[in-house]
């Protein structure tokens, strides 16, 4: 496994609300894609649980997988949870890319779990989960993350799994506690949702991203007949950033970011 | 005087009630627990034998105990075909509620994960109606059919789907002239829902043991017999070395 090329700077926060005080030194998960972590200032605050939100094709799923496998490749263990594509096929899908290392997956640094397999065995069969369940789903999560010894998740897709929590005071009862439980473990995690492009709304039920504490989106503009990718971090709390906007590239090799020269007509955000 | 069908494999019962009933029909059995019940409908699922296929739905025996019953008195098991009701509905259904309680008491783990499931999850849910109905409209020649006892449907479905049940077996007996018979030894079974079994069915028939002295004496209440009011009656009943006869 290689080493880390360069430690991530680590985030300092101030103390008494933001006032002039003793400062809190939060450590760094590089995410190993270097635009990313030059926006934030050298990655996302460790145990952080950032919402990657953007609608269909605009490449989340491809960002949150590379975090994992940079991640893996840094010695941390890392945990793919997906909900809705079958993770044989989406490893498929990964191995076009040569950034994908298939050996990470052979030697159990990159996990990949499909939650439909953990619903089946934990018998939640309901279709909107009932409050005990949820109990037993965060537990469930918690606990593997625990057993793994994962330092990184990825939910692909908290909208999915909002589909089965269905009511508002549920979802945010299951981030907040989801989150403490990630956070206790030092664990990084990225929350995938599918949202269409409503200006200001990253999420199916609108109160995640008041919960997350970053919010990295992504969307598709048209620029002289070509469809590009955007990113923009909206929101990261313990670190200062950038609020500026990329054009993504998925490239072989990875995920690229340009600054995003204005002009172009955005279909979303 | 017509040939009667043999209905129970007991003659002096047999041939009032056999020679009233039309080709196909249902009867249910009622008896509490010890009456002999589930002797008597092994005695029905012999009866038919050599003249129809004969399916025997047990519900709470163990198959080889049905099979060991059967050759206790002379009635050859494989003419018989016994599908174990009880057994499939634990494989499919109560394991799987077992795995569920350990993964959700123990906790789930990245091996337990990756086990082999306890189920196809492509496979639909197991249904014990249609499991049964399968067999039956796979049948279209005359038939005889036991469930023993229609009391294991009462547990797992709502009384509505065991009535929509007994409605398609007896339409199935009336339609390609089967005979089947549903026993009932549980004594709690809602009265207006087994009022409505027994209206369904043809012959309804209720077993007793009693003490006397110091043995039990058995008696068989032929409470109906399709419109022929006339033919019920009360028969006394012991087991001898061919099953249940008049005593």
């Amino acid at each position: 496994m290689e080493e880390p090329t360069e430690p991530p700077a680590p985030a300092v926060v101030p103390g008494n609300g933001g006032l002039m005080g003793p400062a809190t030194v939060l450590e760094r998960c590089a995410t190993g894609i270097e635009g990313v972590d030059n926006i934030l200032s050298g990655g996302i605050p460790r145990g952080n649980m950032v919402l990657v939100a953007g609608s269909v094709g605009t490449g989340k799923t491809t960002l949150s997988l590379e975090f994992l496998v940079r991640g893996a490749e840094r010695g941390e263990r890392s945990l793919f949870i997906s909900v809705t594509e079958a993770s044989d096929k989406l490893m498929q899908n990964l191995s076009t890319f040569e950034f994908f290392r298939s050996d990470l997956v052979l030697n159990g640094s990159l996990v990949f779990v499909d939650l439909p397999v953990v619903y089946d065995r934990l018998g939640l069969e309901h279709e909107e989960l009932l409050p005990d369940e949820i109990d037993i789903l965060i537990r469930t999560i918690r606990d593997l993350v625990r057993s793994l010894g994962a330092k990184r998740l990825v939910l692909d897709s908290l909208t999915s799994v909002g589909y089965r929590i269905r009511r508002d005071e549920r979802i945010r009862d299951f981030m907040l506690r989801l989150g403490q439980a990630l956070s206790d473990e030092g664990c990084t995690a990225l929350l995938v949702s599918e949202v269409s492009p409503t200006p200001g709304r990253y999420s199916l039920h609108g109160v995640e991203e008041a919960i997350v504490d970053g919010v990295i989106l992504l969307w598709n503009t048209r620029r002289q007949g070509d469809i590009l990718r955007v990113l923009q971090v909206v929101k990261m709390r313990g670190t200062a950033h950038s609020r500026a906007q990329y054009v993504m590239e998925l490239t072989p090799i990875g995920i690229l970011l340009a600054p995003h020269l204005k002009g172009g007509r955005g279909e979303g955000a | 005087m017509p040939e009667a069908t043999q209905v129970l494999g007991i003659p002096e019962v047999d041939q009032p009630i056999g020679t009233a009933l039309p080709p196909g029909w249902l009867a249910i059995l009622h008896g509490h627990s010890g009456s002999g019940a589930p002797l008597l409908a092994k005695q029905f699922a012999h009866a038919g034998v050599g003249k129809a296929p004969v399916l025997f739905y047990t519900t709470y025996e163990r198959t080889e105990d049905v099979t060991k019953a059967f050759d206790d008195f002379g009635w050859d098991p494989a003419e018989i075909k016994i599908v174990n009701l009880a057994d499939e509905y634990y494989e499919r259904v109560l394991v799987r509620g077992l795995d569920v309680a350990r993964a959700r008491e123990r906790g789930l783990t990245m091996d337990r994960l990756r086990e082999e499931p306890s189920r196809d999850r492509t496979e639909a849910s197991f249904s014990l109606t249609n499991r049964m109905l399968a067999d039956l409209a796979e049948i279209d020649t005359p038939f005889r059919l036991v469930i023993d006892s229609i009391d294991f449907f009462f547990e797992v479905l709502e009384p509505r789907e065991v009535t929509t049940v007994a409605r398609q077996i007896r339409h199935r007996c009336q339609t390609i002239g089967g005979q089947a018979l549903l026993t009932a030894h549980s004594i709690g079974h809602d009265r207006a829902v087994f009022g409505l079994l027994q209206d369904l069915a043809d012959v309804s028939l209720d077993l007793h043991a009693e003490p006397s002295g110091d043995r039990y004496q058995h008696t068989l209440f032929v409470e109906k017999v399709g419109n022929r009011p006339d033919l019920a009656r009360i028969v006394r009943l012991d087991v001898g070395e061919g099953g249940w006869r008049t005593a």
